[in-house]
């Protein structure tokens, strides 16, 4: 067997090359992580209360001392969410006293020990905190590493531990001009075809018919896809601040949440689609298609 | 140097391809023969055995990945020496744990009998390969093409151990899986 693996293709050689692996994250990329967890898993409107986040105050992610996810949730209060690396990625830990925040994700509001499978990491968080990591059982089967269930020990009634579902925000990346393909994005949630993708919501629009969502899912697939540089760059190409200003604000009024339900029912919402420029965004990746989603 | 000028340095006969192989992948080529032969002598030989094959197959061959190619004939010699100084045991040393592990998808010690059996199997682990997600087919490939160490795994992804042995665990039972499918019963 060894012998034969030998064969395999040069790509997955130089893919796995040491050398080639993330690093640590320093303090000011996880901020930037922190605005990216929240743009896949937070509303359209909720995004908008990052963009007050720096003049917030001490309650806002940007401080030195606060390595959490912060955002402004639909109280209007600040809260936070411990964020976990694991296997080169971010994880957020959702808020499970919250039951319209794992609902949105198509996952139940309580975990019960069966859900709770094979533990397979612990991981700490940059407050200290000590999670451990399991598979959540309905998807142990399923080739996708957008959901896990995280608990910290003792944090519950009498030392008992509470569990919580951990989803996916973003790779660890130092680098900006990196990107991810928008194949790679959706093989995280489980997605390597358009018959794994039941639904499509883009902003009031469904998507529904096979038809329909094979053509979202080769719009995306062919798109042109870049990281934060190439995004500006491509974008925001010798305009002056304030003419990018005025697009930003434009962009923003404009965007159109999108979210994807897989055949297994996880339901991913951190895409943006930007019409007027016909940008999707996915985590800090950016997809320019070649004609509009709807 | 780019690796198309080393290309054409071997073309060209110029016995300077040798030292820029050298320099540009000589720890590459030794880490890789290191992993599968255990001791620091043996992987030396091994990657001087590599510039002569590689001396001896350009021409013809012009590599569209250098790294790939000459690291694939490391791979190769290093793999034939542990064969030879292994002959009649196996699962020794670190190396023997990932033969061992790999001993686990496939249900007999029989290979592939023919050159075309083992085309189709190679083309078929590839397919499994591509369906994973790339950070799971980098652990695959790290641990079954490179033969690195868990523990170095682990570090150099920032997991723990038991974490990478659980996803690679489950990998293996994935390709056992998917091979059996498609009817190879090795």
């Amino acid at each position: 067997m060894f012998d034969v693996l030998g064969d395999m293709d040069d790509t997955f050689i130089m893919e796995a090359r040491k050398g080639t692996v993330y690093h640590a994250p320093m303090r000011n990329m996880l901020r930037g992580v922190a605005a990216a967890c929240a743009l896949v898993l937070v509303s359209v409107g909720a995004v908008w209360g990052i963009r007050t986040w720096s003049g917030t105050g001490s309650d806002a992610v940007g401080t030195d001392t606060l390595p959490l996810l912060s955002w402004k949730g639909n109280t209007g209060e600040f809260v936070t969410r411990p964020v976990v690396t694991y296997g080169g990625a971010y994880y957020e830990i959702l808020n499970m006293g919250d039951k319209a925040s794992p609902n949105r994700y198509g996952l139940p509001d309580k975990l019960t020990s069966d859900m709770v499978g094979e533990q397979i990491a612990e991981v700490r968080a940059d407050s200290g905190d000590v999670f451990t990591l399991y598979q959540y059982t309905a998807y142990a089967d399923v080739n996708q590493m957008a959901v896990y269930i995280a608990s910290r020990d003792g944090a519950g009634e009498k030392g008992k531990k509470t569990y919580s579902f951990a989803l996916f925000c973003n790779y660890l990346r130092e680098n900006t001009a990196l990107y991810d393909t928008a194949q790679k994005m959706f093989g995280i949630i489980g997605v390597y075809g358009a018959d794994d993708i039941t639904r499509v919501e883009i902003g009031d629009s469904v998507l529904d018919s096979r038809e329909d969502i094979a053509r979202f899912y080769d719009l995306l697939c062919t798109s042109d896809a870049m990281g934060e540089d190439g995004y500006q760059d491509n974008v925001f190409f010798k305009m002056s601040e304030k003419q990018q200003q005025a697009l930003s604000i434009e962009l923003a009024d404009t965007a159109m949440e999108v979210c994807i339900t897989t055949k297994h029912g996880f339901r991913a919402c951190g895409l943006t689609y930007e019409p007027k420029i016909q940008y999707v965004g996915w985590a800090c990746n950016h997809y320019r298609l070649s004609e509009p989603l709807v | 140097m780019e690796d198309n000028a080393i290309i054409q340095l071997y073309w060209a006969r110029d016995e300077g391809a040798i030292a820029a192989s050298e320099k540009k992948y000589g720890g590459y080529c030794g880490a890789i023969a290191r992993n599968i032969v255990g001791d620091r002598q043996t992987a030396e030989e091994c990657v001087n055995d590599t510039w002569l094959r590689a001396w001896d197959t350009m021409p013809p061959q012009k590599p569209s990945k250098l790294a790939a190619f000459l690291g694939r004939i490391t791979r190769n010699l290093s793999f034939d020496r542990y064969r030879q100084s292994h002959a009649d045991r196996r699962g020794n040393g670190v190396f023997g744990e990932v033969l061992d592990e790999l001993a686990e998808c496939v249900s007999g010690d029989e290979g592939p009998e023919t050159e075309w059996e083992r085309r189709e199997l190679a083309e078929a682990i590839d397919g499994f390969l591509r369906q994973l997600p790339k950070d799971r087919r980098r652990l695959f490939v790290r641990r079954y093409w490179y033969g690195e160490r868990v523990s170095d795994i682990a570090a150099e992804c920032g997991m723990t151990s038991s974490a990478v042995s659980t996803a690679l665990g489950r990998m293996r039972d994935s390709l056992r899986r998917y091979l059996s499918e498609r009817g190879f019963a090795l």
